[in-house]
């Protein structure tokens, strides 16, 4: 496992931002960890890289605790504005990448930089917000992580610059096989480029599983509402007009009425339904060690 | 870290080289009347409070780059303590130099450090003191504060207040002498307090036989009557002591208001 989370407690004066937060994230994934504003996301991948310190329950990051002298180096976080340091040429940034760290693959940087047509003397603040992103996202992957961590990458970005970094994104990843884990509360950016789902709603973890799977296990079911209380399947969520009843149900081996038609659920209709049902959880089973 | 400290403190670094080569060139040039400029030399370390101090932390926080910062491979401490030990080893020095040629210039051209608020402040060790107590000033109100302006204007009311203080203070690090001499004061003595005395030798706050006289005749009269002008002094051979008194409180102070601060940023609130 690459980050564990167990019980994670974070409190903002008298808030409880996050509660018994528990999630095991396991090693090569793409992580898409989605919910609505104020669900606690950037708080929890925070407590990720050692930003913050939970106020209740462990973190583990590499097999060790979050921000500590082991962790630090193998991380690598690109927080939600991006942040640069505005007097700093592009060369000069990257020059601190090369001083704060000692695997710094400065070949990459320049290369990667190179092929994106980022000029190296331009001032940092000088840069469009793509290309500020990009910069960003180089000193990040520079550091060659085991994880990487990225806090709404593509806020703020031109959809031509959203689909840039993913391609990178996705890239570095082909190349190096690190975790990575990305926050968005747009669930269709990552739809093709995530393989593991979180879902965090009002600071607890209601999802968390392999996408391919959690779209595997869940279908949606069209019927007569009248059905629609004596369906034999767990139900997440369900929406009734007069006539019809929409459910989504996970799926399993008891037989349903002919009269409910059954098709397969995209990514976002699942984070949604979700989303709706608070109560409801998709948590995967407790493993014995 | 080297290489980041530069980058990051140049432009202050170099600035602040700068003036304290003008001031020599100043104090060089002008000699004796080159005390307009040092009468403002409490400015100095405020500058240092202000522009060392003060952004340290809070143009960090401000903008979000401690967030790139702390996730890179030094960690969170070390960052810290480095920053600190280095930027407040910087200012000490540059300070000490402005101490030595205030004093060097002093010396040259005659002028009492002692006797004097602002020369006392910036000559000899109390110069470097008050430029890294300003310094620590600085840096715990960006570490409290969190924003550049306000920790700006935190760090300078508490810096007037602290002047004033010790200013005051200052009279007070020993108990004053009593001197009574037909020639005044001793040269270059710090004076506290001043008092009549009647013939025999005890002070008297105001000579009775001379309640009726004016501001004009008051000081004739009083002589006539038998009195004499005495002082209470601080004796010049007492600087070096008041010097290290002075020093020791702004350091104590400094580490009082900056440790709690750095301590509290180091458990990782935000």
């Amino acid at each position: 496992m690459t980050v564990t989370l167990t019980g994670v407690g974070k409190r903002y004066r008298r808030n409880w931002v996050l509660r018994d937060c528990s999630v095991s994230v396991p090693a090569g994934r793409v992580v898409a960890l989605v919910g609505p504003n104020g669900a606690g996301k950037t708080t929890l991948l925070h407590i990720i890289v050692g930003l913050l310190a939970a106020e209740e329950g462990n973190v583990t990051v590499l097999g060790h605790p979050a921000g500590t002298r082991e962790t630090l180096p193998r991380i690598a976080f690109l927080a939600q504005d991006k942040p640069l340091y505005d007097g700093f040429s592009v060369a000069d940034m990257l020059r601190f990448g090369a001083h704060t760290n000692p695997h710094w693959d400065a070949a990459l940087a320049t290369t990667r930089l190179a092929s994106l047509e980022i000029p190296m003397h331009r001032k940092v603040g000088r840069l469009s917000g793509g290309q500020r992103a990009q910069v960003a996202l180089t000193v990040a992957l520079a550091k060659r992580p085991e994880l990487l961590v990225l806090d709404e990458p593509l806020a703020n970005l031109d959809p031509l610059a959203r689909h840039d970094v993913m391609r990178g994104l996705m890239a570095a990843v082909a190349e190096g096989g690190m975790t990575v884990v990305l926050s968005s509360h747009v669930v269709s950016d990552l739809e093709d480029t995530c393989d593991w789902l979180v879902v965090l709603n009002r600071g607890q973890v209601q999802v968390s599983g392999d996408i391919e799977d959690l779209l595997g296990s869940h279908r949606l079911l069209t019927g007569p509402v009248e059905l629609a209380d004596t369906l034999p399947l767990s139900v997440v969520d369900d929406s009734r007009t007069e006539r019809q009843a929409t459910v989504l149900v996970r799926s399993g081996d008891a037989p349903v009425d002919p009269r409910w038609t059954s098709r397969g659920v995209g990514l976002e209709e699942l984070v949604l339904a979700y989303l709706r049902r608070p109560d409801a959880a998709a948590l995967p089973r407790p493993v014995l060690a | 870290m080297v290489w980041l400290l530069w980058r990051q403190h140049r432009t202050q670094a170099l600035a602040t080289v700068g003036l304290l080569v003008v001031l020599g060139v100043l104090m060089l040039v002008q000699g004796s009347a080159a005390y307009v400029y040092l009468g403002m030399l409490p400015v100095a370390p405020l500058l240092v409070g202000i522009f060392w101090g003060a952004p340290m932390l809070s143009r960090e926080f401000e903008r979000g780059t401690h967030r790139l910062a702390w996730t890179q491979s030094v960690s969170r401490r070390r960052w810290l303590l480095t920053k600190l030990g280095s930027l407040g080893l910087a200012v000490t020095v540059a300070g000490l130099v402005t101490g030595l040629m205030v004093s060097a210039w002093a010396t040259r051209f005659q002028q009492s450090v002692f006797s004097d608020d602002a020369l006392f402040g910036g000559s000899g060790v109390a110069a470097g003191a008050w430029w890294l107590f300003a310094f620590l000033l600085g840096a715990a109100a960006g570490g409290v504060l969190r924003r550049l302006l306000p920790a700006m204007a935190v760090t300078i009311a508490v810096f007037m207040l602290v002047l004033f203080g010790l200013l005051q203070a200052r009279q007070n690090y020993a108990e004053p002498l009593f001197q009574q001499s037909d020639k005044g004061p001793e040269p270059g003595a710090m004076i506290t307090d001043s008092t009549w005395v009647d013939p025999s030798g005890t002070p008297v706050a105001d000579p009775p036989a001379c309640a009726e006289a004016d501001q004009i005749t008051y000081t004739d009269c009083v002589e006539k009557a038998g009195y004499r002008l005495a002082f209470y002094v601080q004796p010049q051979d007492r600087y070096w002591r008041f010097q290290w008194t002075e020093s020791g409180i702004l350091l104590l102070g400094g580490v009082l208001l900056a440790a709690p601060v750095m301590y509290r940023v180091l458990r990782r609130p935000v």
